[in-house]
């Protein structure tokens, strides 16, 4: 049974680990996201996804010299709560809508303040452009997809909270493209996710009492290589992920012509991932994603993500 | 080559006077003017009461003079606005932060609180002082919080 089910837990679960990326959200200030949907990977006609998170942030990696990490006396974490639905409205069409309950804690030697509010939505349009007619030693299954973030939440951009814990979202109206693939021979699975991103020009009237500001983010992209071992003795996978993101310098202006453009973003994901297939109904993911393994890094905060997902999936 | 070195010696010799002279008028201007209004023909200092520091609350007191009349210590003079607003805005990031608190002391004196930094790098402490929507002077205060913060 587990050498039948061998490479279907390993299409199944190295995607859900996919979604956990989303968890690992770099920054508070930032919102340097990448933008992995939870994709109907397997042969099912609907899921749902719970994910629960608690991120930390460790340090910081300037734009210039070296990454100064934060000492045990203040603490700067986010929970983050997913609820994510798919379903397929074609043979190969489908549809996908996420929703997070995010909780923002900000504590120092002088007080702890702390805000949850509802975070940004994002809806999903994928399609399975590759599908896997036969057996093939080494083409993957391939889908391509499009995704729009809603910015429901407030930015830092619009935070009126010490310690800025009201700012739990992009601020952006976003929208990405991108493909993931998946190949799984007997016990070993592979995915590769890339996606490119733009984020809209919006403004923010009298921003800290001054006059309109504009910003403009624009362009980004991600990328994960994920590979995954699993037991054949037990419906239980180890997985390991790799994912740099990459985000273009913001151009921030004012009305009366002020210009003042930041810098790019860098910051690499890495997470190691213990999956488990209880049915081909049900399963649950307990992950681990650290920026401080792999860089280089530049202009960002650095955390750490432990994750918890469970999901439900209806088969055809 | 001994009368170019003679000649360049000669030439360093006469120009340290002036950028001695020139280097310490500056200091004892910023001295006078750490943070200039021009336009309001202002003066401010800021003193940190709990420095700045990575991801913790930092404090500071802002003192206003007029330029003319003024010194660093005193008078003191309400900044000459309706409103003034104080922010910090982080350049290489292209956002600032959460609100920074501001009560006023006495006259001139006015206390920031709740200075919150949320990551290490360069800030600009930002300072307009505005009728309504419109500013009518600003000052920014360059900021750079990159070693490890303090317990």
């Amino acid at each position: 049974m587990s050498r039948f089910f061998g490479p279907i837990f390993g299409l199944l679960l190295s995607f859900v680990v996919l979604t956990h990326s989303n968890l690992a959200q770099a920054a508070a200030c930032c919102g340097g996201t990448s933008a992995a949907p939870g994709l109907l990977t397997g042969d099912d006609t609907h899921q749902l996804t719970f994910s629960a998170s608690s991120s930390s942030v460790i340090g910081d990696m300037p734009e210039q010299g070296w990454a100064v990490y934060r000492s045990s006396s203040t603490s700067e974490v986010t929970q983050s709560f997913r609820f994510e639905g798919a379903m397929l409205v074609s043979e190969s069409w489908q549809i996908g809508l996420a929703v997070p309950l995010i909780r923002k804690e900000f504590t120092s030697l002088r007080g702890s303040d702390s805000a949850t509010s509802l975070g940004d939505l994002s809806v999903t349009l994928a399609h399975e452009t590759w599908p896997e007619f036969g057996y093939s030693a080494w083409i993957p299954r391939g889908f391509t997809f499009l995704s729009v973030n809603a910015p429901i939440a407030a930015s830092i951009y619009e935070t009126t909270r010490p310690g800025a814990v009201d700012a739990i979202g992009s601020g952006f109206w976003r929208v990405s493209a991108g493909a993931l693939f998946l190949k799984s021979w007997n016990s070993w699975d592979v995915s590769l996710f890339g996606e490119t991103h733009y984020s809209f020009t919006r403004n923010f009237q009298g921003y800290f009492g001054a006059e309109r500001l504009w910003v403009s983010p624009g362009w980004g992209m991600s990328a994960v290589l994920g590979a995954g071992w699993s037991f054949a003795s037990a419906p239980v996978r180890l997985g390991a992920r790799f994912q740099p993101i990459l985000n273009q310098g913001r151009n921030t202006w004012y009305d009366s012509g002020t210009h003042t453009p930041s810098a790019s973003q860098l910051v690499w994901n890495s997470g190691l991932d213990l999956s488990w297939l209880a049915s081909p109904e049900w399963s649950a993911v307990a992950a681990y994603t650290d920026q401080t393994w792999l860089g280089p890094a530049k202009n960002t905060t650095l955390s750490r993500t432990f994750a918890f997902n469970l999901q439900r999936r209806w088969p055809r | 080559m001994k009368k170019i070195a003679f000649l360049t010696s000669a030439w360093l010799a006469a120009l340290l006077p002036v950028t001695g002279f020139s280097f310490e008028a500056q200091q004892q201007k910023q001295a006078q003017c750490p943070i200039e209004f021009k336009k309001v023909g202002q003066c401010a200092s800021i003193e940190w009461r709990v420095a700045p520091k990575i991801d913790a609350y930092a404090e500071a007191t802002l003192k206003f003079w007029s330029k003319k009349n003024g010194s660093p210590t005193g008078p003191f003079e309400n900044p000459d606005c309706k409103q003034l607003a104080v922010s910090l805005w982080m350049p290489s990031m292209g956002h600032g932060t959460s609100p920074i608190r501001l009560t006023i002391r006495e006259t001139g004196i006015i206390d920031a609180t709740k200075i919150y930094f949320s990551m290490a790098g360069l800030w600009d402490l930002k300072i307009l002082l505005k009728n309504g929507n419109q500013v009518l002077d600003q000052a920014a205060v360059p900021l750079s919080l990159t070693g490890k913060h303090e317990n």
